[in-house]
């Protein structure tokens, strides 16, 4: 017989290569989840213009040149000048501060709905997972009817009974983000309820309330904020949807949805930079909303997440090879 | 170093099949590494060729090689002959019309290697079809002989069933059914009993002997288990991280292996009389190919290794018939399968 | 087959059952009571007390459901508060142009959806591909009215190619209707696009790398076969499932673009009603909406069995 004893060099347990690419290990390190915001141009990019939004709808009142809301009569349908970058609008309105403004009113109101979704998503799928039964049964069908709506449509409904304002416009939108919230987080908690339950039955006995929320809430969170990022692009869609029908955020205050209005309602005579900048804004923001969620998804998913990794690796040591040759 | 000229038990074989120096690499991040390194062996008109490792040995690489499946990512080298072509130069449209009907393959998981939305009949027929000019009615006729050689019962009925609908073992008939309809001279079986019942596994693997004997159709029986081997085939080539490194005929090589791997895989095949705890593995495993050591590339794992075991070791005649990839392989005593 | 029609609609039941509620209950959630918003904001207290009277308002809620249901079911929907015609009426108007709409936007979005998601999958991580990925990107990004407004501009107003507004059915001639439909059909169909080629791209690179397409490798049989007849066939019933996907998206976005074509469907009628408050077209409206929507989810249900031999 083969004498095992003698075993002499390092048996090694080596991991294959994928494993081994740099921070391809699941469950790493908070800062290492972070990592795609360097590594990734998609991602840096997307952020800064985010953030560059963000900086302008807070500091909108500061650095805007006119009132938003200030009207000059006399001065309608200016196309682009010194003192009206983009000139002004139907009543004379200067359109450069309104785009500004307008920042504040799309920023805030998705924000409002993705929050107004999680609100009520979140503590319905959570109930649902962890009760399962009866409580389960029916919130899920009442989950699956709301789905069956197209979100618009129910969103006008409920705006029809609120009155439009952008507040109730934005929490309509909440409302009918909220099923899928729902259905994300009770998928959660039974992906970790039937993982700890084997743990469960051995080392804790009877299970804590406290355990299973200390264990299904943060990992739960990962694909939340993930559904959190895209639902916001899709609430920024909303409200720019919303107010540009006149059931949103109402004149005079300035939307980036309104202002395309009124350059619609006057499309013959307004500037065509009126017609192109607040639909350009929209576009940017929500691609860029987009491609931070992609990239977050990426970063959070063990599989994609490293297949990209492992591929760029490879792809930088040819590099370096064909160098060196 | 080729190993023609080497003759089993009886039959005069004519090779089929020769593969030169064959070479599998893969780029990664560490630089580029050989998951096969300079294979080289033969197979003959109906011979049944076992080729047996762990894991990252390369075997089944080398099974897709054959029929020019490897993945995109691989580089190959070397040449396999075929008919006196090298495979690995035809441009892709010949070499389909040499896969499935000169050169088949049956792979490990017939649930997931078969198209689980169409027929089993159906794709038997769409092999045959691929190849040959025949109607629909001609098809489906020969695919029902088929099942029916392959010892499925009731064969008109089941060619109208889905892979679902049949026993893992008859999903592993039919896919055998599909790769001789055509008659192949070569069957190339990747792991085909491993994921099977125990006792379907003996059915198969007989069924597999007993096709090739009455086709004359050579196989190469690529298997982690040497049992298996043991059953079908008249040779056996050993593979280890990449490398050929015993050749010989079954009897042989089971018995007196030369080889300490070999060794090694005879005694962990689980056999009647030995409790489970009592089998011995071969312990460690088989390293990520970018780590493969330059000298012997089992001596990590080598209860006899030595000092000039970190030499890169060749592969050496160890008597008629035999080829060894160890310096050693006579002084050592190792212990062979217990008959 | 009739059972498994029967089956289906069962299913379908409890979630028509609280739709229909929702719908019904819209008109309660608001702070403005129905009455008041029928009569304005001047009426007399006495003149409320009687419409309320009139309208059942003062039964208990489920009561006013449970009538409502049984209105609805018999097809009648009530009256328009602004206009002065039945809402079944003014739906049977609208629902056409929005069907004719959602329908060509639905047939735009698989007729480029399909295949550029079949080009992008056969060709992962190329140039080609990225180009389909990012292109799919911008188009769910691009406000859909916005577009319009961009599209009305250059194709109606400088280049004078096509209507700016109104709308024309199939009635009143193939050409005349077509000419009205393509550029609304085009804008509805941009977030379609999207979507149905994301989803088949995903669906066709994960059948292409299944063990199976390596089998049919091994037989020997032609890349386009592999391609068109298998890989195809395995990602059905996910192509499927986005249809079903896609009719909902449509139908949403309809709402909006009709608003800047104005174009007389649905989407148009819900929305002039909103501003009004005219709850019982605007429930009409809903209702509609989700009836279409079960009911295309229904027939897709049905499909899915028919081509997946393992769902039994």
């Amino acid at each position: 017989m083969a004498d095992e004893t003698v075993v002499t060099v390092d048996t090694v347990d080596t991991p294959d290569v994928a494993s081994a690419a740099p921070a391809g290990r699941p469950g790493r390190s908070r800062a290492e989840k972070f990592d795609f915001l360097w590594a990734d141009t998609r991602a840096k990019v997307a952020l800064s213009w985010i953030l560059l939004v963000v900086v302008v709808a807070i500091l909108a009142p500061l650095i805007a040149p006119h009132d938003p809301i200030e009207q000059d009569l006399t001065n309608v349908f200016q196309g682009p000048s010194g003192s009206h970058l983009l000139g002004t609008d139907d009543i004379g309105r200067d359109f450069f501060s309104r785009l500004l403004y307008g920042a504040r009113v799309s920023m805030f109101g998705s924000f409002l709905a993705v929050f107004v979704a999680m609100l009520i998503g979140i503590p319905v799928g959570l109930a649902a997972g962890y009760l399962g039964g009866i409580v389960e049964n029916v919130l899920m069908r009442i989950v699956d009817s709301v789905l069956g709506f197209p979100a618009i449509v129910l969103a006008i409904g409920i705006i029809a009974a609120l009155g439009p304002s952008l507040t109730n416009a934005m929490v309509a939108i909440g409302v009918t983000f909220s099923p899928s919230v729902a259905r994300l987080m009770r998928g959660q908690v039974l992906a970790t309820k039937n993982h700890l339950y084997v743990d469960a039955a051995e080392q804790f006995g009877s299970s804590s309330l406290r355990t299973i929320r200390r264990h299904i809430l943060p990992n739960a969170i990962q694909p939340i904020i993930v559904q959190g990022a895209l639902l916001l692009a899709v609430a920024f869609l909303a409200e720019a949807a919303l107010s540009f029908i006149g059931l949103g955020a109402q004149p005079p205050t300035a939307s980036w949805g309104g202002m395309l209005s009124r350059s619609a309602q006057y499309l013959q005579v307004s500037p065509s930079v009126q017609v192109y900048s607040p639909g350009v804004a929209i576009t940017l923001t929500v691609l860029a909303i987009n491609a931070l969620g992609d990239s977050l998804r990426d970063s959070l998913d063990p599989v994609a997440g490293t297949e990209r990794r492992v591929r760029r690796a490879i792809v930088r040591a040819e590099r370096a090879r064909r160098q060196r040759a | 170093m080729t190993s023609s000229g080497m003759t089993t038990s009886g039959k005069t074989t004519s090779p089929i099949l020769e593969v030169k120096d064959l070479t599998i690499s893969f780029s990664t991040p560490y630089g580029i590494a050989d998951a096969v390194s300079g294979s080289n062996f033969t197979i003959g008109a109906g011979e049944r060729v076992g080729m047996v490792g762990e894991s990252g040995s390369g075997k089944s690489l080398t099974g897709l090689a054959l029929l020019g499946l490897s993945p995109k990512a691989a580089r190959i080298a070397g040449e396999i002959l075929w008919d006196g072509r090298n495979l690995l130069a035809l441009p892709e449209r010949e070499m389909r019309s040499i896969r499935g009907r000169h050169i088949s393959m049956i792979f490990q998981e017939p649930m997931t290697a078969l198209d689980p939305v169409f027929t089993v009949g159906q794709q038997i027929s769409a092999t045959f079809r691929a190849h040959h000019k025949v109607s629909r009615s001609e098809a489906k006729d020969r695919a029902i002989d088929l099942l029916a050689e392959v010892g499925i019962p009731e064969p008109r009925r089941r060619y109208s069933e889905y892979p679902h609908q049949l026993s893992g073992g008859m999903r592993q008939r039919a896919m055998i059914a599909m790769a001789l309809v055509c008659e192949p001279r070569l069957l190339v079986a990747d792991e085909p009993t491993t994921a099977l019942d125990v006792t379907i596994q003996a059915q198969v693997l007989d069924l597999i002997a007993k096709l090739s004997e009455e086709r004359g159709t050579a196989v190469l029986l690529i298997t982690h288990d040497l049992g298996v081997v043991a059953e079908t085939c008249e040779r056996v080539l050993t593979m280890y991280a990449g490398q050929l490194v015993e050749h010989a005929q079954v009897d042989d090589a089971l018995e007196f292996p030369r080889h300490p791997y070999t060794s090694g895989l005879l005694a962990a095949i689980p056999r009647a009389g030995v409790a489970a705890e009592d089998l011995e593995s071969i312990p460690g495993r088989v390293p990520p190919i970018h780590e493969f050591p330059t000298g012997c590339r089992f001596a990590p794992r080598c209860p006899y290794r030595e000092p000039a075991c970190d030499r890169p070791q060749p592969l050496v005649e160890a008597g008629a018939g035999r080829w060894v990839r160890c310096w050693r392989h006579d002084q050592l005593e190792l212990a062979g399968a217990v008959r | 087959m009739l059972r498994l029609i029967g089956t289906r609609l069962a299913a379908v039941i409890p979630t028509l059952l609280f739709a229909t509620f929702t719908i019904f209950g819209l008109q309660h959630i608001g702070p403005a009571d129905p009455a008041t918003v029928i009569l304005g904001e001047n009426a007399t207290e006495e003149r409320i007390a009687e419409v309320r009277e009139q309208l059942g308002l003062n039964d208990p809620l489920v009561v006013q459901y449970v009538k409502w249901v049984g209105k609805v079911a018999r097809g009648d929907l009530g009256g328009s508060i602004i206009r002065t015609e039945q809402v079944s009426t003014i739906i049977g108007r609208a629902l056409p142009n929005t069907v004719q709409l959602v329908l060509a936007g639905v047939v735009i979005s698989v007729v480029i959806g399909i295949p550029l998601g079949i080009f992008a999958a056969t060709r992962p991580n190329s140039g080609a591909d990225i180009a389909v990925t990012s292109g799919s990107a911008v188009g769910v990004s691009v406000p859909n009215f916005w577009l319009a407004l961009v599209l009305v501009t250059l194709f109606a107003i400088n280049w004078r190619l096509l209507p700016a507004r109104g709308f024309e059915t199939i009635g009143s001639g193939l050409g005349t209707a077509f000419k009205h439909t393509i550029l609304p059909a085009f804008v509805v169909s941009t977030s379609g696009i999207a979507i149905v080629t994301r989803q088949v791209r995903g669906a066709m690179i994960e059948a292409l790398s299944a063990d199976s397409v390596r089998t049919h490798r091994a037989k020997g049989l032609p890349w386009r076969t592999i391609l068109w007849k298998h890989a195809l066939r395995n990602s059905a019933v996910t192509i499927i499932t986005v249809i079903g996907l896609l009719v909902n998206t449509t139908l949403g976005a309809t709402v909006v673009v009709e608003a800047v074509f104005a174009i007389p469907g649905m989407g148009f009628r819900v929305i002039n009603a909103a501003t009004a408050r005219d709850f019982p077209v605007i429930q009409g409206v809903v209702l509609t909406y989700v009836l279409i929507v079960l009911a295309v989810n229904l027939l897709i249900d049905i499909a899915y069995r028919i081509i997946d031999p393992r769902i039994s």
